[in-house]
């Protein structure tokens, strides 16, 4: 009989995070949720029904707490197999303050994030999975403003491919993800309503996208909530 | 540079207005000779490629902000990225150096913002990415190249409503 496989997923506490963290307890995964928030309890109540969940604290913008939430999956598990890097943030402004703040959490956190847990997976699966963005695509980018964010995600799918160029030979596999637009939480603490996808849509897609095997794993590709490619 | 008022002063020394402002991202210096040389494997600071980046995008950033006034008065109104062909997320084979590159990818996605906001008023925009082979034309005559466009022709058929980046053998390198 197969082993349980051992999933970390950052920003879990809530919308496409949390959505994933659910669709892999309902596939049997072994969930260790990386929580930032310990104040917003949805985790903690599916916790409290799923004997596969465990919780970690870990805000990606701190080494610390990385290293802290490394430490505590050690004592959780012995391998990990997959690390998915949800976490995110967008400021709707481009103040210096604010643009260093999306770099730190959405494009240096990750390599992190990655770079702490890479031990732990040796033994593993081997997949990283992080959830990017269309914002960071320079040949498709449509806005006019929100710098900060979409060179967050420009960074971020540059460390990717760096990473990429470095794990791909050791038998690392990636999955670059683009969810689409989604009712989340990422401004306010009140969900979106106008976006045409719910968390637990891109989750489902997400699912597939990351456990799935293809049939080439050398070459790094941005699939989205519908399953099409992406230029990034 | 990173003081906005530093920024602003400096610009307005060039007088009523200006044609072409070129951006580049340093390679080296300071901080950044801790990061040379390391993969993802070798303990890489994070703290430290934060302030590169930040340091990096922010200048950038603060730069065209101040030189937009100034331009529009250009006659040429043109923008231009000095960069490398290690910028290409698409394409670049590197493993070392993250702060480097990327601060080069964030360069480009400030390009790409700028051109879909000031294209539209005639601003223009080059991207020239040195191999460093010493081939081909220089950044000097690529910028001062104008590319095709009628104005009167479809948006698309008019190679100066594109954003690409090309070497010095005018070779389009993808972002």
């Amino acid at each position: 009989m197969e082993s349980q496989h051992t999933v970390f997923i950052t920003g879990a506490d809530r919308g496409i995070g949390f959505a994933i963290c659910q669709e892999f307890l309902q596939h049997g995964w072994h969930v260790i949720a990386g929580q930032y928030m310990s104040a917003w309890t949805e985790l903690t109540h599916l916790q409290q029904q799923n004997a596969n969940l465990d919780i970690v604290p870990i805000d990606v913008s701190d080494a610390n707490s990385v290293q802290a939430a490394v430490k505590q999956t050690v004592e959780l598990t012995g391998r990990l197999d997959m690390l998915i890097h949800v976490a995110g943030i967008i400021i709707r402004e481009d103040t210096p303050e604010a643009v260093r703040t999306m770099l730190q959490v959405n494009a240096v956190g990750p390599m992190c994030v990655t770079r702490c847990f890479l031990p732990l997976m040796e033994g593993g699966r081997k997949r990283l999975c992080f959830v990017s963005s269309e914002a960071g695509s320079i040949s498709l980018a449509h806005r006019k403003n929100e710098y900060g964010y979409g060179v967050s995600k420009a960074a971020l799918n540059m460390s990717v491919r760096m990473m990429f160029n470095t794990l791909r030979r050791e038998g690392f596999t990636f999955r670059l993800y683009h969810p689409g637009w989604v009712n989340s939480y990422m401004e306010t603490t009140q969900k979106s309503t106008i976006a045409p996808y719910e968390p637990e849509d891109t989750a489902r897609t997400a699912y597939r996208a990351f456990t799935e095997d293809r049939r080439c794993e050398d070459v790094l590709v941005m699939t989205d909530i519908n399953e099409q490619t992406w230029s990034f | 540079m990173t003081d906005q008022e530093q920024i602003k002063t400096a610009i307005a020394q060039m007088g009523d207005g200006f044609d072409i402002l070129i951006l580049s991202i340093p390679e080296w210096g300071g901080e950044a000779d801790a990061l040379r040389g390391k993969t993802i494997w070798d303990g890489i600071d994070e703290s430290v490629l934060l302030d590169i980046l930040s340091y990096n995008v922010n200048n950038v950033l603060q730069t065209v902000r101040a030189a937009i006034p100034f331009l529009r008065k250009g006659a040429l109104k043109r923008i231009v990225l000095l960069t490398d062909p290690t910028a290409s997320i698409r394409e670049t084979d590197e493993e070392t150096d993250y702060a480097y590159h990327m601060s080069q990818a964030a360069a480009g996605m400030i390009m790409k913002i700028l051109f879909n906001t000031y294209r539209p008023e005639g601003f223009t925009f080059r991207c020239y990415a040195d191999d460093g082979r010493r081939a081909g034309i220089s950044a000097c005559e690529y910028l001062l190249t104008e590319q095709s466009y009628i104005e009167t022709d479809d948006y698309i058929h008019s190679d100066e409503n594109r954003l690409v980046m090309r070497d010095g053998l005018l070779r389009e390198i993808s972002w």
